[in-house]
């Protein structure tokens, strides 16, 4: 008897942490959920607080991940009420999959690539990327920080010959699914340098490796896109609005984007 | 018995669902189409090959090196040692990949003395065996551990020499439990990610193996994932066939 008892209630109370789980419609107190680009985690917790605090609205949850495996979650039905991603690519799956107006999408900001130097690594400027023997690792070009590296390294053969995307390619020794991967190659004194944005360099620290910036005519661009989610009953708008007002400029600037 | 597990048999189908209906998801989301055209991908090749290379590889030093240290363990029975020997097959792999940093990498002793050996494909197998090996150890202990010592004493008085006991009684008995340790450790190996992404990166051709290739393509080309994923499985699957029948 006493059995019995006890396996109704593992089983119960198993079923109610499930159903509890999948019905999880949130009461009105909690923040709204935001599915953001990994190199936009920083800046959204800070944009997420700012705003908050302002409205005294409760904080977001943010779930951050690679753009294209956040895409894919929200394809396959992961809840969030915005999505954040770092190219257009990732965005316009979710659309194509009918799960985000393509009315909706908006650039959030821009951001900058730079190349990170291990400190004390023989690399006093881009062209030594080239030097054979160097430990290069970039993003795969499965994700945009890697398709933004491949656009970086022909807009320098530009000034540093033909040959410069070739030769640093031959350097690489690493592509990294997502680009905080990148960093962490560097930072940990395993890699020499890496292509990576100019906001990630602010979220592991400054003082952890040393920063080449891009000539002006060789300097790629990267456009951050946002837009809510067709099955999303929240209001998402005032936060959009927020995002890309004034009042939000110099925090975008503090984590290294250019709003 | 039989009424109890009848009653019993309701509450075993959620966890059987949950293990069973993903793998049939992976091959319910593959068609012949696109399986064709990804096992047509050279990158797809590099990747099946790193992995049977340093699979192979890691088998080999498996065998070579765990071998001598399992009989060690058989004889020894020091609990730290057993614990030791453990801990890389529970680790996260996080963890495995910076503890190998600490030794093999740049900043670790092996590259102070000169020889980094991140970002190579021999970072790939050191991760592997690091994962992989102690299961093999781990059931050659136990093997040779369930010999009578009776029957090896009676040998001995019988005059037969130490290779003789090796060759006649203990691995023939051991075999069985050293043959399935060895295609667990095979198969972990096949499945090694964590570590091995952070040890030893991921290059096409050098350190990307199909457990990494499978990570990358997930992001952006479903089929090869898919593809790459149901030829893991049917390894791995064979692996497993091959225990039963050990076991058996």
């Amino acid at each position: 008897m006493h059995r019995r008892r006890f396996l109704a209630l593992i089983s119960t109370s198993a079923l109610g942490s499930i159903l509890g789980v999948a019905c999880g419609t949130q009461p009105a107190t909690t923040g709204l959920t935001l599915a953001v680009a990994s190199s936009l985690k920083e800046v959204m917790q800070a944009l997420d607080a700012a705003y908050s605090t302002q409205i005294s609205a409760p904080m977001a949850s943010i779930q951050a991940a690679g753009s294209g495996a956040l895409a894919k979650q929200l394809i396959e039905g992961a809840k969030a009420d915005l999505f954040a991603a770092a190219d257009d690519a990732a965005m316009n799956k979710v659309v194509a999959a009918g799960f985000i107006d393509t009315t909706a999408v908006k650039v959030i900001a821009h951001g900058t690539l730079v190349v990170a130097v291990r400190p004390g690594a023989p690399i006093p400027d881009l062209q030594a990327l080239a030097t054979s023997g160097i430990k290069v690792v970039m993003a795969d070009t499965t994700v945009p920080a890697g398709k933004y590296g491949v656009t970086l390294l022909n807009n320098l053969s530009h000034i540093y010959g033909a040959d410069y995307a070739t030769k640093v390619n031959a350097n690489v020794v690493s592509y990294e699914t997502n680009v905080r991967a990148v960093l962490q190659k560097i930072t940990s004194g395993e890699a020499d340098a890496g292509i990576v944005y100019a906001s990630d360099v602010v979220a592991v620290g400054q003082d952890k490796v040393q920063v080449l910036t891009i000539p002006a005519d060789a300097a790629v661009i990267a456009e951050y896109v946002a837009a809510p989610l067709k099955a999303s009953h929240r209001t998402t708008q005032p936060f959009l609005d927020y995002i890309v007002s004034d009042a939000a400029k110099p925090i975008w600037a503090q984590y290294g984007f250019n709003a | 018995m039989t009424h109890r597990s009848s009653r019993i048999s309701w509450l075993a189908l959620p966890m059987l669902a949950l293990l069973c209906l993903p793998i049939l998801g992976l091959i319910g989301q593959s068609t012949p189409t696109t399986i064709w055209q990804a096992l047509a991908s050279p990158t797809l090749h590099q990747a099946v090959w790193l992995s049977i290379g340093t699979c192979a590889a890691t088998l080999g030093l498996t065998l070579v090196f765990g071998t001598p240290l399992a009989i060690w363990m058989a004889h020894s029975r020091h609990p730290w040692l057993t614990i030791c020997i453990d801990l890389p097959t529970v680790l996260p792999p996080a963890v495995a990949g910076l503890a190998l940093l600490t030794v093999f990498g740049r900043t670790g002793w092996s590259g102070q003395l000169g020889l980094p050996l991140s970002f190579t494909t021999s970072a790939v197998i050191i991760a592997q065996l690091f994962v992989a090996a102690p299961l093999y150890i781990q059931a050659t202990v136990v093997a040779l551990r369930s010999i009578d010592d009776d029957v090896i004493a009676a040998a001995h008085i019988d005059g037969a020499t130490t290779a003789q006991q090796w060759r006649y009684i203990i691995i023939p008995l051991a075999r069985t439990g050293m043959f399935t340790g060895a295609a667990l450790a095979l198969a972990r190996a096949l499945g090694e990610f964590g570590a091995t992404a952070l040890f030893a990166g991921s290059l096409p051709g050098s350190t990307r193996t199909m457990a990494l290739a499978i990570y990358v393509a997930a992001e952006s080309d479903d089929a090869a994932a898919i593809t790459m994923s149901l030829i893991l499985l049917g390894i791995s699957l064979l692996i497993l066939l091959l225990i039963r029948r050990l076991d058996a």
